[in-house]
Formats: structure tokens, sequence, C-alpha cells
């Protein structure tokens, strides 16, 4: 494991290590990171054995200040990926407008080969409260749908299947800035997962906070009782026994505020790596007619088809976020929005008349991608 | 008809004047309750059914950040309940707008960077991982986990002297670090021991600990090490409540034993999520101690102390344990006592050996000279003027102790100071002496020690900076090559030094500066060259080669000149007090004993310069002995009843047992 981190992170520098024994590597730092990692020549072993026999190097290992430093490293770059996947085979070939939207008001132009965005958000869960590893917790959100996978893959070994470049001819739709509404539901996703996760954390943090409770209020109580019997000694004064009563309830409130801030349940969670898997789909751009033209100019929003489960996604809403819209309508940030939903106030305008910000801005309009099909 | 409003012992009220409060005490009435509730000002009365008073009320949630004109939008609302997300990191992919090129390789490396820096439960330890020169035992380790895991970082280590209570707590604030959940530790040692603990954090455990010399430090540092009659002091006191610290270490806790002195009450003033609490012997006198200790770290195992005297002490014997299952029971909550026996390791055996020579003639007028010098000096100045010469003429002493050649460089710097006058024709004289010896006989003796130990490595001491390099200069002589090590090296050249007396070069030659941390157990063989005025410091040499894993027995060469302050230091420490017989750690609980105001070597230095004849000096470091013989008589008593007590105990587990 370590031994495999370390072989690519020199890898992606370009470094070669140099391998002194099966298990002890070396390799010159580069010259921006020295001060980093504070030496321009670094040896790692990767056993105990191999360790005592070279005293200079340090053990590939979590919580190896060394290594540490390298993780750090790799943790600051890379968080967001993206990949493509590359249809197999023949591409299936996309229904006509009229047959798939046979029974639509609107129309929609013929369709056009776009890649979209699927998010991967990853998310480290961690539970300081009680003791419990660390997880990770990975939310996939398609793009157009909002749909979340429930079945989450192994970000890794799902990457390793993809392409690094789009396949020629198709368009990638642009998946960055990330829209209010796909955090949103990535969000509320994380937040459903953790419930149960939650609920635990609660039950055990407040038994041990009762348990405590119940220890420092026993004493309190007994240590009050205490003072308040001393009274029956002729050496102590009325006053000073009323004002070490007052101190122990202080400080008996004191431990109780104490206890209750360490037993606090709280899970924290941090998003770590954004993954956008770009999905190959044909797009059917929603055509209106001009004023004072006769022919219908693509505009969009569009409609999506999905080659790979051969089928018309169904919208949702950018503005609240709800899915499966099948009464969808156009809506001014260039999506689909439901009919119940209430607008959202515009972005400023940008020069097409649509809004400019969000979603609509990060989209081309549809003439481009025309433009662009046309070009080819 | 009004109905009674009721609240219990424990709740929580709000007031609408003086805002939130604890219940604390209960007097029903016929139609309402007398109150009695702890708010942040003071314990109120009040009636339980007056409008004011009501139940906590819920906190609203709070409002969406809102975000100024033209910057990002805000990050979507965190949830203010269990689950929090950090905002910051959404933000940090919200405002990305477009893929970095940074191609697959790295973001596949980021993936796998994430997954390695989990933290895994406490079931493993991720400290082991990143510390240095340490042997690991097991019963350490099991140790740590059960503070970390059972006892959820309040606890007491109480193993007996030797056995590494540093290394555990080391090994915990790593962990805790490591984790995450510590982010600002204090320590707390005795000031003899300040530099040892920052040397062992930092060279074992790679934690950065500052000593805190200067008021600010409190504030500026994260990781701090202070002493604790530094730390009691009211305005350190506040200063340290402010800054909330996560953790705080209190090494030789025994200290806090009595719960009237500033020093306990400052720690149980103190809010800290994580205590720990080292010490050998936490009960010296009677239970009441014990009881203080462990109340300082879990207020209430115990009962009050009222509780506590009936169910644990023997009536009329405040010293005697009852119940003692069950008070071991519950000391188990809180504390580990590991003994010696229970972990059965080996402790090489010592074999002291004094080198007494008799100085040559230039070596003994010089040394004369300077004594006679520094006599007349201190009692000859007014106590201001005094003041100002003391520290020269301590060192100048010390280094007569040493060599010559340590001597020569201070008497010709002490010529700036005085420059005039009969001190300085003196002085001049004194200079010329020194220049004039040109034999040592302890480098002689040193040397034939060398040549006569072919087969073993040498750990050579000294004090001085120039004595090093004058034995330096004397072993390459006869054709060795010595590795040296002192306070002006780097880390790294330090490291290197032991590296190649590990491998290659028979002798090292050290001063003490900064190398507690570093293991030499491979070497068996110490020579102090010099003898330091303060016996902790004789222990710490001792330690670099007598500590858990060395597996050979060890010889100590004590290199001192007759009728020199060393002898007398020599001859009280070993022959009166017998202090290398007594196990690493035991030396500085002996001195806690000693309850002199002044510091030993201070004490030193004021009899050699206080009296001149050969008997005078005799009686005066006799007494002296005497004191020392006593406070030693006195430690063993307490070993002794600490001992006791916890084999009445029995069952305290120790980091060996669970």
């Amino acid at each position: 494991m370590f031994q495999g981190f370390l072989r690519d992170w020199l890898a992606v520098r370009g470094l070669e290590p140099h391998v002194a024994e099966s298990d002890v590597w070396s390799f010159t730092v580069p010259k921006d990171l020295r001060e980093r990692l504070g030496s321009s020549e670094l040896t790692f072993s990767f056993n105990r054995k191999a360790l005592a026999r070279n005293p200079r190097a340090e053990l590939a290992t979590v919580g190896n200040p060394v290594f540490d430093r390298l993780l750090a490293v790799a943790r600051e770059e890379g968080r967001i990926g993206i990949a493509f996947i590359r249809p197999t085979g023949a591409a299936p070939r996309p229904p006509a407008p009229e047959k798939l939207f046979p029974d639509s008001d609107a129309r929609f132009g013929p369709p056009i080969p776009v890649y979209q965005p699927i998010y991967h958000f990853l998310f480290t869960i961690t539970y300081p409260s009680i003791e419990a590893a660390d997880e990770m917790e990975l939310v996939s959100v398609d793009g157009t749908t909002l749909e979340v996978w429930a079945q989450t893959p192994d970000l890794m070994e799902l990457w390793e299947s993809l392409e690094d470049e789009a396949q020629k001819g198709r368009t990638a739709l642009p998946a960055l800035p990330l829209t209010e509404v796909v955090l949103a539901t990535a969000r509320r996703a994380l937040e459903r997962r953790m419930r149960r996760r939650i609920k635990k954390v609660e039950q055990t943090s407040h038994q041990r906070l009762e348990e405590e409770t119940a220890s420092i209020t026993v004493y309190y109580e007994q240590l009050i009782e205490e003072a308040r019997n001393q009274s029956r000694r002729w050496t102590t004064k009325v006053e000073d026994r009323e004002e070490r009563i007052r101190w122990l309830q202080l400080e008996w409130k004191r431990r109780i505020e104490e206890a209750n801030e360490f037993w606090k349940p709280h899970v924290d969670a941090r998003m770590v790596a954004l993954g956008i898997m770009m999905q190959p789909r044909q797009a059917y751009p929603l055509q209106t007619h001009a004023k004072g033209r006769r022919a219908a100019v693509p505009k969009g929003p569009y409609r999506f088809w999905d080659e790979s489960t051969k089928s018309l996604l169904q919208p949702a809403c950018d503005a609240c976020g709800r899915t499966g819209l099948a009464d969808a309508r156009p809506s001014p940030r260039g999506g689909w929005q439901c009919p119940v939903c209430p607008d959202r106030p515009l972005e400023p305008e940008g020069p097409d008349g649509n809004g400019a910000g969000g979603e609509a801005a990060a989209r081309p309009s549809a003439a481009a991608l025309t433009r662009k099909k046309s070009a080819r | 008809m009004t109905t009674v409003k009721r609240y219990g012992v424990g709740d929580t009220i709000h007031h609408a004047d003086y805002g939130e409060g604890m219940v604390v005490g209960v007097k029903p009435r016929a139609f309402f309750d007398i109150l009695e509730v702890a708010f942040a000002d003071g314990v109120r009365r009040l009636n339980s059914n007056h409008p004011r008073v009501g139940a906590k009320p819920e906190a609203p949630a709070p409002a969406a950040p809102e975000a100024p004109e033209g910057e990002t939008k805000p990050a979507p609302p965190v949830e203010d309940g269990v689950l929090r997300i950090d905002p910051e990191s959404i933000r940090a992919f919200q405002s990305v707008d477009a893929v970095p090129r940074e191609g697959r390789g790295r973001f596949l490396l980021h993936l796998s960077a994430e997954r390695l820096a989990l933290s895994r439960g406490f079931e493993s330890l991720l400290c082991l991982n990143g510390v240095r020169d340490l042997e690991r035992y097991d019963f350490q380790i099991r140790a740590v986990l059960r503070v970390l895991r059972q006892m959820r970082g309040r606890g007491l280590l109480a193993d007996e002297v030797g056995l590494g209570k540093t290394i555990e707590a080391g090994l915990i604030l790593k962990e805790y670090i490591l984790r995450g959940l510590v982010r600002r530790a204090l320590v707390l040692a005795p000031v003899s021991l300040l530099t040892q603990w920052q040397e062992e954090l930092e060279h074992k455990f790679d934690l950065p600990f500052v000593i805190r010399t200067r008021g600010e430090d409190w504030g500026a540092h994260p990781l701090l090490i202070a002493s604790l009659d530094t730390a009691k002091t009211e305005r350190n006191r506040e200063e340290i409540e402010r800054q909330g610290f996560d953790i705080l270490v209190v090494d030789e806790a025994h200290r806090l034993r009595n719960h009237l002195t500033q020093g306990w009450k400052f720690v149980d003033a103190l809010s800290l999520k994580y205590l720990l609490l080292l010490t050998a012997t936490p009960v010296q006198n009677d239970m009441r101690e014990l009881y203080n200790l462990v109340t300082l770290l879990k207020p209430g195992v115990l009962g009050t102390y009222r509780a506590f005297r009936k169910e644990f002490m023997v009536r009329g014997d405040k010293r005697l344990p009852k119940n003692t299952r069950r008070l071991s029971a519950l000391l188990a909550e809180v504390m580990i006592r590991t003994t010696r026996s229970s972990t059965a390791l080996k402790f090489p055996a010592r074999d002291v050996r004094i080198e007494t020579f008799e100085l040559s003639p230039e070596e003994r007028r010089l040394y004369d000279g300077v004594s006679a010098f520094v006599h007349d000096v201190v009692s000859e100045s007014e106590p201001e003027e005094y003041s100002r010469w003391h520290f020269l003429l301590l060192v100048l002493q010390k280094e007569m102790g040493s060599s010559h050649y340590s001597a020569l460089r201070t008497l010709e710097r002490s010529l700036r100071v005085f420059r005039k006058g009969t001190q300085a024709k003196r002085l001049h004289r004194l200079v010329e002496m020194a220049r004039a010896v040109k034999t040592s006989r302890k480098l002689e003796g040193l040397l034939r020690l060398v040549d006569s130990e072919k087969d073993e490595k040498i750990l050579i001491f000294t004090q001085f900076r120039r004595t090093l390099e004058f034995i330096e200069e004397g072993i390459r002589g006869i054709g060795i090559e010595p590795a040296v090590f002192h306070g002006s090296l780097s880390s790294k050249e330090k490291d290197r030094a032991v590296e190649d007396f590990r491998r290659d070069r028979r002798v090292l030659v050290s001063t003490e500066a900064g190398g507690e941390g570093r293991n030499l157990q491979f070497c068996r063989i110490v020579v102090n060259y010099d003898l330091p005025w303060n016996p902790m410091r004789i222990e710490q040499r001792i330690g670099r080669v007598h500590r858990l894993g060395q597996v050979r027995d060890i010889r100590i060469y004590n290199f001192t000149a007759r009728e020199t302050v060393e002898d007398y230091v020599l001859h009280i420490l070993h022959r009166k007090i017998n202090m290398f017989e007594l196990v690493i750690g035991e030396m500085d609980m002996v001195l806690g004993q000693w309850s002199e105001r002044e510091s030993f070597e201070q004490r030193v230095f004021q009899i050699w310069a206080s009296h001149r004849s050969r008997r005078d000096l005799e009686e005066a470091f006799g007494r002296f002995g005497e004191d020392l013989l006593l406070a030693r008589k006195r430690y063993e008593k307490i070993r002794d009843y600490d001992k006791t007590i916890f084999e009445e105990l029995g069952a305290v587990p120790g980091g060996g047992e669970s």
C-alpha cells in the first residue's frame, strides 16, 4: 500500500527511485519541495527490519512525519479529476425527436452527441466524540437528473476504467463551476446516509454523558450535604459554610457544563475530492420560433437521452432540486424547473438573454453546439 | 388554579435577566418550589413559578451567511446538528471554474493519500510509526491504549521509576496530535527536567515543544513546556486558563498531592479535555494524597473525601487502606501502575569505578591559585558586586575541575572584567600559569583507558566544549578518530555523529547538550571526564546507556583529581548516598526530598567558596552529605510506603495487565 503510494508519488513527478535493497528506496527531492520535505534526498524503508539496517531511512507509513509530509503534498494536489466514459462498440442510434417526444407541445431539434457530468463527491467522516475509525463516503450525483446513485463505486477502481480524453466529435458540456443545486443534493444525500450512524453516535455520547453527569451530581450533592452538616461544628461560621456551599454549587455547574461540552455528539464531514465522470449522452435542444422568422431556432434548454440505458432522462428542477420532472418547463436559468416551483430571482442577464449565473452560464447555448456540429 | 412548575436538580433553566443556569437545589413549598440556581455570576434563589423563569429555550437555527457582493456564493448552510459538514471544504470546490489540468495521476494519488490518511480506531496506534530511537515495550503500548480507550485521556501514570512514564506520555500526546484531537498541549515538569522533556519530545516524537520563557509564550506556541511553579502563579494561571489547552501533562505529579496547595487548585480549576499525571509515588504520606490526585482526574470516582475515608481508610490510621479490592477496582479506572517485577525486564548492573588522579605540580599550582582567587573575590566583594562576578567565578571553578585548557580561555576573558588592581595582577599570573601547564594527568589516564578497552565503544562526557576539543585532540594523538557530539551541531550532524559512533568509531566525546533523546545502548562504557555539580546531570549521562534496552552490564568511570571540588562532590554522591546504585529517575526523587531553597550546584559552590582549610571543607561537605543522606532515607521511606500500599491494593493494573 505504502510502496504503491510512493511509486505513484514519484511517477507523477517523473522521478525514479534508487532501490538500494528491495524494501529501501531513495530519491532526490524536487527543488520546489525540498524546503517542505526538509531534505534534498530521502530514503524510505517499507519494513522495520530494513529500517534497522538503514538508520537514515524513514519508515514509509502514516504517522511518520516525513511520510506524512508526502501525503500532505498529495492531498493538496489533484483534488478534482475528470475522466470520460468511452462508448464501446457502435454508438446506439438516437431516436428522432418526433419519436422521443410524440405528445409534447414543444419542438425539439435533432440530437447532438455530448458528454454530461456525473459528480462523485468524496467526503471523509470523522467521529471526534466517540472512539471510531474515520470513514470515507462517496456521493454520486447525476448532473442532469440530480439522481443520487444508490450503489457507490470504488472511485479509484472506477477511475482506472475511464479515459483521459473525450471521444472525438463529442462535445463535453462544462462541468464546473458546481451549481448550488448539485451541491445541495450531495449534501442531503450524505445526511440521509449518515442518519443511522449519527443516531449511534448520539446514543453513545448521551450514555457517557449520563454516566458522567450522574457521577458528578452524586459527588457534589454529597459535598454540599457534608458542607451543610458542618454547621453543627462550633468551629465553622455560618457565613463560611454558606460561602462553601455556593462555591460548590458553582463548581458543580462548571463540571456539568464541561461534561456537556466534552460529550456533545458530533460527526465531522469534509469534502476532500471531486471526480467528474463524463457520461456520453444525446442532447435534444428545445426549439423556439424567433420573432419574424419562420424557421425554428434551437435555443435550449435540452432534454437528454442516455446512450447506455437508451432512455430519455427526466430533468430535475434547477431551483429546488426536485427530480424526475415529467411536466418540466424551461427555467429562467436556462434549465428546467417544476411548474409549482416559484421562480428565484434571476441572475444578471447574459448577452443571449439567458441568466448569466449558475448552470445557464456554465452551459453553452444550443446555437453554439449546433455551430460546432456543423463545423465538424 | 396555578400549576407548580417542577424542576429537578441538574436541570438547566433560563431566566430572562440572569441567563442560563443549572438547578443545584430544590426546596419544595406548597404552591411553588424554591430553586437554587447556579448562574454564571453566582448562585441565586428563585421561585420556580416566577414568570421570568422557564425551561431552556430551543436555540434558533442559524441563518445562512450572506456573501458580500461580487464574491462566490455562500456554501450551503451547514447542518446545526450532529453532522457538521465543513463549509470551507465545500467552498474550495465551489470556487473552481474549470477542471485543473493536473492529470489523472495526481487525482488518483490524491484519492490514495486521502485513504491512507484516514485514522483508524484506537485499536492501533498511529504514533508508533513516527517515533524514533524507541524500543517498543508491550507494557508501555498497552498502557497507552488503556489511557486512550478506557480512561479517555485522563489518567494517572504511576509506573515504578525507570519504566518510561515519559515515553508513555509522549506516545499519548503524539497519538492525540496525529488524530487532530489535541491542538494545544502543555507539559508541566520540574525545572531540572524541562530540557530533557523538550529533547525527548522533539527527537523521539517529532513534537516541537517550546520551553516557556516569556509571558507571551502562552499564546504564541501551541505546544509548550513549563515548570509547575511558573504556571501556578496568579498571572500565568489566568493566561493558561484563557489559552485553553486541550491536554495537560504533569510530570512528578506527586507535587499535586495536597489539595490545599496552589498547584492542586490551579490544575483543578483548568478546563481540560485530557489530563495525564505522572508520578512513581502517588502516595507519599497518607491515602488522602492518592484521593487528591484521582479527584483531579475524575472528581467523584472515589466519592467525597469523607466517604472515601469512611470506606477506604482504616479508622485512626490514614496511612492504611481497607476494602482494598473495591478501591483497586475504582483506581483501575484512572490509574496505571506497572512494576518492575510485572514486566520481567532485566536491568543490567552498574559497575562504578572511581579514577582519582594526583595533579601534576603545575596543575596543582594553577588549581589552588584559581580556587584562592575565587575564594577571595567571593569573600571580599560587596553583594551587588558579587552578583556580577558570580556566574564567571562559578564557571571558572567548574572549568578547573574539567581541564586547564578550558579554564585558560575563561581566565583570559576575565581580564576584560578585572582590568585593574590586585585582582587583575593575580589573573595575569594565573593566565601565565595556565599557559605553562603542558601535561594533563586526567587526559593521560583517559588515553590509557581508551587503549586498554580495545574491544569496547567508549562514551566520554565533559561539560565544556573546550575540554571536548582537548580530549578530541588527545585521542587523535594515539591514532583513534573519535566522533564528537555537542550543542553547536545541527540535528542532522548530531544524528550523523551518533551513527558514526554506532558504526565504526570507537569513541564518542560528548557534552551534555542535546543528547538525552538519543539511544546509545550499543555502548556500555561511560567516562565522566569531569563531574557536573548537579547529580541530575550525572544521572542523565548514565541514562544514555543504562536504560530500557541495554542488555549488558555497564561500567562507569568517574575521573576526578584529588582535593578538588569534584573530589568532595563525588565523595558525597558515591560514598555517602550511593547515588550510582539508584535507578534512573530516583535521584530526582531524592533531591525532591532535600528541602533546600538553593540548587545543588549553588550549595556546592557556596561551600567551596566560603571555606578555605581542608578541615572546614570536609566539615561543610560532611554536613551537606548528611542532609542528602536524610533526603535519601526520606525518599526510601516514601518509596517503601508507596510500595506497601500498592501491594496491599494488589490489583491496580499496569500496562501489562487489563
